[in-house]
This record gives C-alpha cells, sequence and structure tokens, in this order.
C-alpha cells in the first residue's frame, strides 16, 4: 500500500499529480500518535515596498478567517492558521471528494489542535541525520526495521559524544 | 599586505648595491637578494600553511566545540577515540578503493588518448582543447549532473544498462559500496583524464622522432615502438601524474559530498562512500567538534605524507635507472 506523509495542502498537489484517473484510490487518515509540525509560513511586508499599506491589507485579508476557510475548502486545501476558523463548521464539515469523501475538516482541525510544539535542542542536527539513514537502510532493504533502529540509536548517541 | 611589503623592499634596497657582472664576487646584500625573492612565498606559507597546521594539532588534543570553544586539555583522547572508532578504517577503504578505482583506469585511458593525439590527425589543436574541456566544468556541476545520470528510478546509465540487458533491476547506485565507489569514480574519471593525456602528449612530443624512424625501419609494429620507445621515455612524466593524482586522489571531497542527495556529509546510509574529508567535514561542520576533526585532518596529513614519501621513494628508483 503506498503511503504519504499528507500535510492539508498536500492534498491539492495530489490531486494534481494524480489526475481524475487517481480519483476515488487515496484516503486520508490521522497517523497513530497524531500528527506533527515541521515549519510554516508567514506573510511578511517590507517597510521599504512602495505600497508597503495595500500589502498589510493584503495580508490581513488573506489571514482573516473568512478567507482561511475559503482557501481550505478551495483547491489548495492550506489548512487555517487561526483557531477559530478551524472550529467554524464550514471548516469542520469539509469532505474531500477526491479521497473517498475523507472528512478532511475534522481530521486536520483535530491534528492542529492537538499539536504539541517540540523541542529542538542544539543538537538537532546530529541526532536526526542517524534516524534518515536507518529509514534509508530499511528502504535499501539493508537491514531489518528492528536492526536500523538500535543502530539509529547507537550512531545518534556517538554523535553526541563527537 | 606585509609580506610582499618586506619581500619587495629588501629587494628594492639591495639592487643598486648589485655589482656588474664581471666575476667580482657579490657583496653580502647582493647574495641576499634570492631569498627576498622567495620570501613571500614562505611568509605566506607560515601565516596560512604552517600556523594553522600547528594550531590545528593544538585543537586536536582539546576537547573544542566550534562554537562555544576550547573544552578543556584532553591529550590524545580525540586520537585514541578516532583509532577506536570503525568509521575511520571504512573510511580510509573508501579514500584508497576510490583512488585506485579512478586514478588506474584514468591513467591507462589518457596514455591511450595521448597516443591517438601524437599522430598526424585532422585539426589536431581542435581536439587536444576538447580534451581538456571537462577541466572547464565546475566539479559542483560535474558532481550534480552525474548523480542524475547515476540515479536509481530516471537515470541515464541503469535505462542504458537494461536496454543493453545487462542489469534486470535497476542498481541503486549510492546504497552500495562498489556501486557508489564506481559511479564517483566515473566522474573523477571524466574530469581528469583529459588533462593528463595532454601532460602524456607533450611528454611524447620531447621523444627524439629519429628514435620512431630507426624502430620502423627496423620492422618494430606501432604496439611494440609505444611499448619499447614511447612508455620508457615518458616515464618521469607517468610518475609525476601518479603524485598528483595520489594527492587529488586522497583529498577528494567534493564528488562525493554531492553524490549522496542529502548532502550531509554522510557519504550514504553506512558511510558506504565517506572518504577521510567527508569524514573530516562532518566532525568539524555538522557536529561541531573541531578538536575530533583536528585529530582527523591530522591523521590524513600523515597518510598523505606517508604516500608520499612512497611516491619519493618509487621515483627516486625508477627514474634513475631509466636514465
Amino acid at each position: 500500500m503506498a503511503t504519504i506523509t499528507c500535510p492539508a495542502w498536500m492534498t491539492g498537489l495530489i490531486q494534481t499529480a494524480a489526475g481524475t484517473a487517481g480519483a476515488g484510490k487515496w484516503d486520508i487518515a490521522s497517523v497513530p500518535g497524531g500528527g506533527g509540525n515541521w515549519g510554516g509560513s508567514f506573510l511578511t511586508v517590507p517597510k521599504q515596498g512602495k505600497h508597503a499599506k495595500e500589502a498589510a491589507e493584503l495580508a490581513d485579508f488573506l489571514t482573516s478567517a473568512d478567507s482561511e476557510k475559503k482557501i481550505f475548502t478551495g483547491p489548495t486545501g492550506s489548512l487555517p492558521s487561526l483557531t477559530d476558523a478551524l472550529s467554524d463548521p464550514a471548516v469542520q464539515n469539509t469532505r474531500k471528494a477526491y479521497f473517498n469523501d475523507a472528512p478532511t475538516g475534522r481530521i486536520f482541525a483535530a491534528s492542529a489542535k492537538n499539536l504539541r510544539p517540540s523541542f529542538r535542542g542544539t543538537k538537532d542536527q546530529q541526532v536526526r541525520i542517524p534516524f534518515a539513514n536507518a529509514l534509508q537502510l530499511v528502504e535499501q532493504r539493508k537491514e531489518s526495521p528492528a536492526a536500523a533502529w538500535s543502530k539509529a540509536l547507537a550512531d545518534a548517541e556517538k554523535n553526541l559524544k563527537h | 599586505m606585509t609580506v610582499d611589503a618586506a619581500g619587495t623592499a629588501r629587494t628594492l634596497a639591495s639592487a643598486p648595491e648589485r655589482p656588474p657582472r664581471s666575476g667580482i664576487r657579490p657583496r653580502r646584500a647582493g647574495r641576499l637578494v634570492p631569498y627576498g625573492f622567495i620570501a613571500p612565498f614562505f611568509l605566506v606559507f607560515a601565516l596560512f600553511g604552517l600556523y594553522p597546521l600547528l594550531y590545528t594539532l593544538w585543537v586536536s588534543l582539546h576537547r573544542w566545540d566550534r562554537l562555544t570553544g576550547d573544552g578543556g586539555f584532553t591529550g590524545l583522547a580525540n586520537f585514541r577515540d578516532l583509532f577506536d572508532d570503525p568509521d575511520f578504517y571504512t573510511a580510509t577503504f573508501n579514500t584508497f578503493s576510490i583512488f585506485l578505482l579512478s586514478t588506474v583506469p584514468q591513467l591507462v585511458l589518457a596514455l591511450a588518448v595521448a597516443w591517438l593525439l601524437d599522430r598526424r590527425l585532422r585539426a589536431r589543436t581542435a581536439w587536444r582543447a576538447l580534451v581538456l574541456v571537462p577541466q572547464y566544468v565546475s566539479v559542483v556541476a560535474v558532481a550534480l549532473v552525474f548523480s542524475q545520470l547515476f540515479g536509481r528510478d530516471f537515470g541515464v546509465v541503469n535505462w542504458v544498462l537494461e536496454q543493453l540487458g545487462l542489469i534486470r533491476d535497476p542498481v541503486d547506485w549510492t546504497a552500495d559500496t562498489w556501486s557508489s565507489h564506481l559511479a564517483i569514480s566515473c566522474m573523477v574519471m571524466w574530469r581528469w583524464t583529459g588533462y593528463n593525456a595532454l601532460i602524456y602528449l607533450a611528454a611524447m612530443q620531447a621523444v627524439p622522432r629519429d628514435l620512431y624512424e630507426s624502430a620502423l625501419v627496423d620492422g618494430a609494429g606501432r604496439l611494440l615502438t609505444f611499448r619499447r620507445i614511447t612508455l620508457p621515455a615518458i616515464r618521469p612524466t607517468l610518475l609525476f601524474t601518479v603524485v598528483i593524482s595520489t594527492i587529488g586522489g586522497l583529498q577528494l571531497f567534493a564528488e562525493p559530498f554531492l553524490f549522496d542527495p542529502q548532502a550531509n556529509a554522510e557519504g550514504g546510509t553506512e558511510h558506504q562512500f565517506q572518504t577521510l574529508t567527508l569524514m573530516l567535514y562532518k566532525y568539524g561542520f555538522i557536529n561541531n567538534d573541531a578538536g575530533y576533526a583536528s585529530a582527523i585532518s591530522w591523521v590524513l596529513f600523515l597518510v598523505i605524507a606517508a604516500v608520499a614519501a612512497v611516491n619519493f621513494l618509487v621515483v627516486r628508483r625508477l627514474g634513475g635507472s631509466a636514465r
């Protein structure tokens, strides 16, 4: 079974890439243990711009609860950043016909609300690389998941030492 | 720059004192002139070569984070950990394996190309210029293009091999030791074969033509002439290219670094193509452990020095018997 991590905005990409032939063949579910977050987007208006005022108004418009609702229910599917918008019935009742009529509104809103910020220490990179290696080792069929996991732990431990 | 100023000043000051070339022994100041000329190199070397070398040794004896600095003297602990580290032996093996895989076929190929270019060809200069084209291409561009050629899913190399019926399943070039070493060696060969071919060509042109003529008169064929006249005549050049390729091969960095789509200096999931310089980079600039990285660089320095010494001995022996 083919799976892919699917942030809300990925629904639009999958639909475009898989085309009409893929309709009804995909479905969306939340992952065991709840979703996560890696990054985010921001709208910035530089002071030096010629139309700073209009740009700020545009940013306001784009991040208003109304616009965020429309974006989520539209083809792009990006998740609202305002918690009020998340609990709005329009968002909560959204379903995606293309994805087997999955209740994307409830799934993504719940995942966003349950999100707990994760701590990233100064040695985040050294520790993260062994785990990426371990996943790839399994993909390359060179290690069993269990062996790759213990190797990742050992390598991370080693990277903390030097 | 003070270095240049010092060197130039001394040269200029002593120039008028230089006696005419009339057999009179040059005075003391005059004898210093040559040292003045070579001084800039040694001053710059002391500043940017010797000082970092010694400072690196100092750092390698410490627990030293690149961001927080000196964390205390630890003696040879970094070196002890390094020699206990299996990754170090993997990296050493990879370095020599990729070096041999790329250098030996490369020099043989360069010899063949030079031999072909040494004949009367139409548009000879154009051919000679074309051979050098890979050298103009940035090594980063070479590495990125070759990484795509050796791609698992959409790479041209796999496609060609499949068309020829040589493989059934696509090769995951970065996944295994032999395949990754082969792919990286191809990059090195592509870049350096033409360069070495031109050096060989220059040496071949210096071989007296009458030797070939008398061999021809004696009825020697092309191959025999090549083996008995060309090869012995260019032996010093052969050794020169071996030395240059050795130094370059042991410091290989950009190719294995960029061959990995993650570009995290791991050299693959099991460090299967992590060279010593790549390992040095990992500990220095990803793990920020300047002490450990300094220890690696000193060991690398000693390894290269040892190989250079072996080269020197071989050059002296073979170069001597050639004359």
